[in-house]
């Protein structure tokens, strides 16, 4: 999967799950303060990107660090890049 | 003269090892069975929306289950089932899973399983900590006597489904787990009873092993399912709808409530008010944990329903009505929790949502 397909997937989830438009999704924007979401959309951001990307995301710090839609590229490239050498 | 089913895997197990992988989370062994229907009833309800597992297992897809438990550590399959012998496409497999150097052997239905042999020996057993059975639809067992399945292969990964399974974590933590006479029994550290046994008997997969010879003061101690849900949830009537815990399973519960006309979400038609249903649904998990968490402090985690989606109304229910709820935890973040639920009235559903929930966990202080 290349980056760009993982950008357009990432964002597909933020218009569908959250109803965002798409003008705004650009990385540098704050899903927080820019996006709006809260601490409680995090769970429905796992969920929806574990079944958009059919990836399993535990409990993970990288996500306690997240703050843009550009971390959440990284972070989603990140998984699939370990995706295509599990491990346990 | 039949082997009991602790026996099946033989010289390949030491202890240290079984330690090891219960500390690990992974496998040293595992069964493959071609004798299990596709029906678990009330147990697959949530899992069939994304396992389609009303066929078999294909080859590739066997295949596919035996190269994820080589990367699990599986050093044993055994094929089981009346017909394993007679299919050229299951010696393939065998012979597939040797050259992995995986170990194998064959056996049609000479191993007893000890959960309906009605015999009464201590079984001596601890399958569910290091093995788990994977049955020709797909679905993940802990072992042949504990039909609680906790997956589907078809829709996940095999090391997800032993990773995420509340009932294996549970069985893995035995000592602390095991309620009634077995929990204090000396055998506890080499036996722990049948846990099939123990669910047929009770319908909890943690209750005592009341077939056991040893066990003679376990009767009235043990807690079966159906159970009233006034100790285990902290709602009291009117606001508690549900009455009580009827069924457990992988992360999910079968719980009942009959509507009474003095309940506080009874229309002026006689009628549910539909918020009732989110509210029967937060009740069903309260239950579930609650249950769970009965032999530790004897109350659930502090939890608080934070709101609902896709809530589907189908249907209307009315004072005098019995209703079922099921209810699945469906995905966990930290302390957050997406529960889906289904309430329906014999067997028309009357509403479907999902309720967000939040509990006090040790990654959410
Ligand atoms: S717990 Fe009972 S049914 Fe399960 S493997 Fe052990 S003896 Fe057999
Ligand atoms: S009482 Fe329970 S733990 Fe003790 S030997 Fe019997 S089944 Fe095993």
């Amino acid at each position: 999967m290349t980056e760009q397909e993982i950008i357009k997937l990432t964002n597909q989830v933020f218009e569908e799950s959250f109803e965002i438009e798409k003008e705004k999704l650009k990385p540098e924007m704050n899903i927080f303060q820019d996006l709006g979401l809260d601490s409680l959309d995090i769970v429905d951001l796992v969920v929806a990107l574990q079944n958009k990307f059919g990836v399993k995301i535990r409990n993970d710090d990288r996500i306690k660090n997240i703050r843009t839609l550009g971390d959440i590229y990284k972070f989603v490239l990140s998984l699939k890049a370990e995706g295509a050498s599990p491990s346990l | 003269m039949p082997e009991p089913c602790s026996s099946i895997f033989g010289s390949v197990l030491v202890q240290g090892s079984i330690n090891e992988s219960v500390q690990k989370n992974v496998l040293l062994a595992l069964e493959i069975n071609f004798d299990y229907s596709s029906d678990f009833g009330f147990s697959t309800i949530f899992m069939d929306e994304v396992s389609c597992s009303d066929t078999r297992l294909t080859k590739e897809e066997l295949r596919d289950v035996i190269v994820q438990s080589k990367s699990l550590g599986v050093k044993k399959i055994i094929f089981s089932g009346k017909e394993v012998a007679f299919y050229a496409w299951i010696k393939d497999l065998i012979l597939f899973a040797r050259d992995l150097e995986i170990e194998t052997a064959v056996t049609k239905n000479d191993y007893l399983c000890v959960a309906t042999s009605g015999k009464n020996d201590p079984p001596f057993c601890s399958r569910h900590r290091f093995s788990c059975v994977v049955t020709s639809y797909g679905y993940v067992l802990p072992c042949p006597g504990l039909e609680i399945p906790l997956g589907n292969v078809r829709g996940q990964k095999l090391s997800d489904i032993i990773k995420d399974s509340e009932v294996l974590c549970d069985l893995k933590d035995y000592a602390n787990k095991i309620k009634g006479p077995c929990r204090y029994c000396e055998n506890i550290e080499i036996c722990c009873g049948c846990r099939g046994r123990a669910y047929l008997a009770t319908g909890d997969y943690l209750a005592s092993d009341l077939m056991c010879i040893k066990n003679t003061t376990g009767e009235h101690e043990t807690v079966s399912l159906p159970l009233p849900v006034d100790g285990i949830i902290p709602q009291k009537r009117p606001m508690r709808i549900i009455d009580t815990l009827d069924k457990l399973a992988e992360r999910s519960a079968s719980c009942s409530a009959l509507i009474n006309n003095d309940m506080p979400f009874i229309e002026e038609d006689g009628s549910v008010d539909n918020v009732a249903y989110l509210e029967m649904i937060a009740q069903s998990i309260a239950a579930l944990n609650g249950f769970r968490n009965m032999n530790e402090s004897g109350s659930s985690p502090e939890g608080y329903l934070l709101g609902a989606k896709n809530l589907a109304i189908l249907g209307k229910a009315t004072a005098g009505d019995r209703l079922t709820i099921m209810v699945f935890k469906y995905a966990r973040y930290g302390g957050f929790g997406i529960v889906k639920g289904i309430v329906s009235k014999n067997t028309e559903v009357l509403a479907r949502g999902e309720i967000k929930v939040w509990h006090k966990t040790d990654e959410s202080d």
